[in-house]
């Protein structure tokens, strides 16, 4: 069920109530039933995946624990009688079938992904491949339906087998509830990708109604929806079109405005929906992980990912950009080398390459995904190789780092080189990427302002002052934090503050773009 | 060992990552440190289990909260 529908709108205020009225015990079981209608509502088919997803994860981590509980017993009984060597054995005996848990679940988890994601790309492929050695095979239409944010619990539920496989979290003993950590309505569709130790216990802790939280919350899902439906739709609205046919658009004006749109629209898009889902479970006294924080006035593009879909590169990181960088053949790679310099450089960036594919590779199943991700990588390297560079630069120049100028300087780089990145991204087809380009530069006579004038029509305006907004919220946020506009909004008067929340809904009704077409969000399809 | 003799090893291994002589106490954190970020701090683990001759679990190496937590699972590590 998309956020903005009526449909849903009436079924959250049906589990707000339902939530505040029943007995604290019953809670879960009303967050867990709602969950499974919220998934299911555009597709029951869906609920297998999810059914899959949890029994699955739910009998590894059984497993997982089961075998952690015969450890524990068996070295209260004999771990002070038996040899080192004899403990040591059988420590790392009971740590290999913990092992074994985790990577059944692991590889179930991704072969799922990979048939209902991946496979009909992997059958062109493989379909091209041996056209080109000569073996004519046809790949079958497969037209399999890829179950929305199967890719978001499928990575939320495969982190907490690991989790507990690395023994950081107990595992959930409760099926039930074990259902509910996955299946949680507010993040199922989209993130934010939660992390077992900091959510799952939430479920079950007392939250009395609490009016400020929830009227908090209240502000936020608005400011989303006004996110998503003034300046997303919008400006979807425009642009749409300019994608499927960009042989009928030229000049560098056009193309660089086009994708500095989409930049925006991408991210009121992507964090209104967080904004949605974090005010919604903030109403019902549960916090989600944040998962934006200013990304466009990010410094370097390692800080991008630090703030642009923070669940994603936090998951990428401890899942497997460590486990690549601490493995034996990384390990062996870099003992290899004498030299300092190439010993933390030259593994470093195998494992980034190895990350950054595999983060384009996640959003979707096409080479123009790969080449995205792959672009990324190339960054992050040039960044590690030049970092003594840089060192140097602002060693010899202290005061560079705090400079207005060289900041506002290191802002805009980073923001030219994503929005750049989103030529590959937006079309996720290298020969449209590589069309934009030829048609940017194509004549350099200034063009395209017409074209760009009759895209946006009478949009320009009214779309340049919501984007303003939007800015200087985000700005707010970036100088004093997440949620102080709210909180300021909070203590004003109700006459001063309920004015504008009038106008705001009254805006977004009569100028709003939504309803048919415009109630998918962007990262619905990863 | 003690954690006299753990923190002297452990102020060279710091110093030959980082370049500089770093200042070390228990309740030193990464962010105490200028250049101590994810990407050293794999680097720094690296150069902490060559030098004690241990090997840290993943829970450790993105759980430990300060220095005053890594010289204690080096000490247990190197005694079991």
């Amino acid at each position: 069920m998309p956020f903005t529908t009526v449909d849903y709108i009436c079924f959250f205020a049906a589990v707000f109530f339902g939530y505040y009225a029943a007995p604290q015990r019953a809670r879960w079981w009303l967050l867990l039933g709602a969950s499974w209608v919220f998934y299911g509502w555009m597709s029951p088919y869906y609920c297998f995946f999810l059914a899959f997803t949890v029994a699955l994860t739910y009998w590894a981590a059984a497993g997982v624990a089961a075998n952690f509980g015969a450890e524990k017993k068996w070295l209260a009984e004999k771990g002070k009688t038996v040899e080192r060597a004899e403990k040591k054995a059988y420590k790392s005996g009971m740590e290999a079938k913990r092992r074994r848990y985790v990577a059944a679940a692991v590889a179930g988890l991704l072969a799922m992904l990979a048939v209902f994601k991946y496979l009909e790309f992997i059958f062109a492929n493989v379909s091209w491949l041996g056209g080109a050695l000569g073996w004519q095979w046809k790949a079958p239409a497969l037209n399999l339906i890829l179950p929305v944010g199967l890719s978001f619990y499928v990575f939320q539920s495969m982190a907490y087998v690991i989790d507990v496989g690395r023994g950081e979290v107990a595992a959930e003993r409760n099926f039930f509830r074990h259902a509910l950590f996955v299946s949680y309505f507010p993040q199922i569709m989209q993130g934010p990708i939660g992390n077992y130790g900091r959510l799952a216990h939430q479920f079950y802790e007392n939250h009395p109604f609490d009016y400020n939280q929830a009227a908090g919350g209240l502000l936020r899902v608005a400011w989303g929806f006004f996110k998503k439906v003034m300046i997303a739709n919008l400006i979807a609205d425009r642009i749409n079109p300019v994608w499927g046919s960009a042989g009928d658009y030229h000049g560098a004006i056009f193309w660089g405005a086009v994708l500095v749109l989409y930049a925006i629209q991408l991210f009121a898009d992507f964090s209104g929906y967080m904004d949605i889902a974090c005010g919604c479970s903030q109403m019902l006294g549960i916090k989600l992980d944040e998962n934006f924080n200013c990304p466009y006035f990010a410094r370097s593009v390692s800080e991008f990912w630090r703030r642009w879909h923070m669940t994603l590169s936090g998951w990428f990181k401890d899942y497997l950009f460590y486990p690549v960088l601490r493995s034996g053949w990384n390990t062996r790679l870099r003992k290899s080398f004498a030299n300092r310099y190439l010993a933390s450089t030259v593994p470093t960036s195998v494992a980034l390459a190895i990350v950054w594919a595999a983060t384009g590779l996640w959003h979707g199943a096409s080479w123009g995904y790969v080449a995205w991700g792959v672009y990324y990588g190339v960054f992050m390297i040039l960044g590690v190789v030049l970092a003594p560079v840089y060192d140097r630069l602002h060693r010899k120049f202290p005061g560079l780092l705090k400079n207005p100028a060289y900041m506002l300087f290191q802002m805009l780089r980073t923001f030219a080189i994503v929005v750049a990145g989103y030529s590959i991204f937006k079309p996720a087809d290298m020969s449209v990427t590589v069309q934009i380009w030829k048609q940017a530069f194509s004549a350099l006579d200034g063009g395209g302002v017409n074209e760009l004038v009759h895209t946006l029509r009478r949009t320009a305006l009214p779309v340049l002052g919501w984007i303003s907004l939007m800015f200087a919220v985000d700005v707010v946020h970036y100088v004093r934090g997440e949620g102080v506009v709210r909180g300021i909004f909070r203590k004003m008067p109700w006459f001063a503050r309920w004015p504008v929340y009038v106008a705001m809904l009254w805006v977004m009704i009569y100028f709003g773009v939504y309803g048919s077409g415009f109630d998918q969000f962007e990262y619905f399809k990863f | 060992m003690d954690r006299t003799e753990v923190y002297s090893r452990l102020k060279g291994v710091f110093a030959d990552v980082f370049d500089r002589e770093v200042e070390l106490k228990d309740e030193t954190t990464a962010a105490d440190v200028p250049g101590w970020d994810s990407l050293t701090h794999i680097t720094l683990i690296g150069a902490v289990e060559d030098e004690f001759d241990v090997k840290f679990a993943m829970k450790d190496v993105v759980g430990m909260k300060n220095v005053g937590e890594m010289v204690d699972k080096i000490i247990e590590l190197a005694d079991e």
